[in-house]
């Protein structure tokens, strides 16, 4: 299967991704519930299983929040009560998983993601 | 439409975003404004549920928006003796928020901002959020604010003067003297640690700075509240005279008195102008009874010598040369004030220099048993006991007559000053026969 094979999530808006996103790439750290992780770890807060119907969202809102080094992550999870019982799981993303938006000064970025992709598999929990 | 983590609700209106600290998924720490209060809030992702987050909501004014954005102070500060809301946002948003204003009770700790959270500003309008080690902060939950403004009905800009700020300032440190005392709190460590340039405010660093804030942060609401009336404020088992010190100072100098906490959030608003009809119920209350100021908690006569003497001398009397705590060094200090030796300014006063000169003991003690029986307390005690001299005082009357004399010391406190007072007349009673041959001299 080819890339354009992997659909957007129907909900994302013309603007997401944004047109300076970056095909995605790299190691990537993300909290995860489940170990191993499942598709449902990587679901951002404004797609699927939930409803669509939030107005005047930025395009962020549409991401997955991913950071590139483990003590931003690590910060992520002592930092809100919710988080503290998640696992920080560790994979390397590919071009087919989505775009990326660029790092910032958290090393935080946005992934957005292609539904299907099996992206929970290239991950793997390591704290 | 609202958005699912930005609800809009009957109590705040419409919320807009106006700054981001820290973005997960979507923000997680976050200034709104609400257009319906015209206010700010600060907003913190408090927990997660199935179907819904919930998330906590204080008021968050431009001082302590500052304060965060440069770090002066760690984010969980701001949420300090503040009201708490707690919104829970459905992530189908077809389903109402829910509102619910928390009790202290309800309040989850584990749900604030954790200590050594800390914001710091990148740009305009962006910002980062990080890990710092506590002591790195300029200030903390141990310091509170004091600060003082002119009365907004007095006109122009005219300067605060040097001596009502000092007057003001050593009236709150009588204040928390007197609730540390009420608190019976152990080694209350009080001092000025940060001071606002060119501004009438001052941080101060207290040991058991949360129950004193909030215990005078609750005497505060029921002074300007009083309305004349003394009751309730005399519930508070605190040294009355303290507050009407306070109270008359602000008055005299036209002053506005802010008691705030460290993140700038204030708790109190003292506006002497409502408060006529209380200072008037103080002083008449305070004019039959001795202030806590006037009862010497300085248990040994000696050491009081030792710091007239030392004073005379230029020589240093603190914690270190007299191997006592700070607290302690000031009761004698405060002692050798109150018995006359010493001017508001710590310089010997004639009588201090005598005592300083004085080659033998008995004459000091001397010295010492006819100021104690000038003095405030003194003089009250030997009134209340209807004697004319210390020797025929009875050390047993010292703890009724601070109950019924003092300015509202609970009857631990009034037990425990009892003690310095029986040690000092103990001490006296030693050397009856030489006061009195003295006394004989003096008067031939």
């Amino acid at each position: 299967m080819s890339i354009d094979d992997y659909s957007w999530p129907k909900d994302f808006p013309s603007n997401v991704p944004p047109n300076d996103a970056t095909d995605a790439n790299g190691i990537a750290f993300r909290l995860v519930k489940n170990n191993p992780p499942s598709d449902l770890d990587f679901v951002g807060h404004n797609k699927e299983p939930h409803k669509k119907k939030s107005k005047n969202l930025k395009p962020a809102d549409y991401g997955t929040s991913m950071f590139r080094d483990i003590s931003n992550v690590e910060f992520a999870r002592n930092s809100f009560k919710a988080q503290r019982n998640k696992k920080i799981a560790e994979g390397e993303l590919v071009p087919l998983h989505g775009k990326i938006s660029k790092v910032n000064h958290n090393n935080h970025f946005e992934a957005w993601l292609r539904e299907e992709t099996g992206i929970e598999d290239c991950f793997t929990v390591v704290k | 439409m609202s958005i699912y983590f930005l609800p809009e609700t009957k109590e705040f209106g419409k919320l807009s975003i106006t700054k981001e600290y820290y973005r997960y998924d979507v923000p997680r720490a976050f200034v709104a404004h609400s257009k319906k209060l015209n206010k700010d809030l600060l907003v913190y992702w408090a927990d997660e549920f199935e179907d819904s987050d919930t998330w906590y909501y204080v008021d968050f004014s431009n001082i302590e928006q500052e304060r965060v954005e440069n770090g002066y102070i760690q984010l969980r500060d701001v949420f300090q003796f503040k009201k708490i809301f707690e919104i829970k946002t459905y992530f189908d948003v077809d389903l109402p928020a829910e509102f619910k204003l928390l009790t202290c009770e309800e309040v989850d700790h584990e749900a604030l901002p954790p200590q050594g959270f800390a914001v710091k500003r990148l740009s305009d309008n962006e910002y980062t959020a990080y890990n710092r080690p506590l002591d790195s902060f300029t200030s903390n939950n141990q310091y509170h604010e004091i600060r003082l403004s002119r009365n907004s009905t007095k006109k122009g800009k005219k300067d605060i003067s040097w001596s009502s700020v000092q007057e003001i300032f050593g009236s709150w440190e009588a204040v928390y003297r007197s609730i540390v005392d009420s608190l019976d709190l152990k080694k209350p460590s009080f001092q000025p640690a940060l001071s606002g340039v060119g501004s009438y405010k001052m941080q101060f660093k207290a040991a058991h700075n949360q129950e004193i804030t909030s215990k005078a942060s609750e005497i505060f609401k029921t002074l300007i509240e009083s309305n004349g009336s003394l009751e309730e404020l005399r519930s508070f088992d605190i040294d009355l005279s303290t507050i009407e010190s306070l109270v008359s100072n602000l008055s005299t100098y036209n002053l506005k008195f802010e008691f705030r906490t460290n993140s700038g959030n204030v708790l109190s608003s003292i506006d002497t102008a409502d408060l006529e009809d209380t200072a008037q119920s103080l002083n008449e209350y305070n004019q039959s009874r001795v202030g806590s100021e006037s009862i010497p908690q300085a248990d040994e006569i000696s050491r009081i010598i030792t710091f007239v003497e030392k004073r005379y001398h230029g020589q240093p009397f603190n914690s270190n040369t007299e191997n006592l705590v700070e607290r302690q060094i000031s009761y004698y200090i405060s002692a050798a004030r109150m018995l006359g030796l010493t001017k508001w300014g710590g310089q010997l006063t004639p009588i201090g220099q005598k005592l300083a000169e004085a080659e033998e003991l008995k004459e000091k003690a001397t010295i010492l048993i006819d100021l104690f029986e000038r003095s405030v307390c003194g003089w009250a005690w030997l009134k209340h006991s209807n004697v004319k001299s210390v020797f025929e005082l009875n050390r047993e009357s010292a703890v009724p007559f601070l109950l019924e004399k003092s300015a509202g010391l609970s009857e631990n406190t009034a037990k425990r000053r009892a003690v310095t007072l029986r040690k000092w007349l103990d001490t006296f009673k030693a050397y009856k026969n030489t006061f009195k041959i003295q006394t004989k001299l003096n008067s031939l």
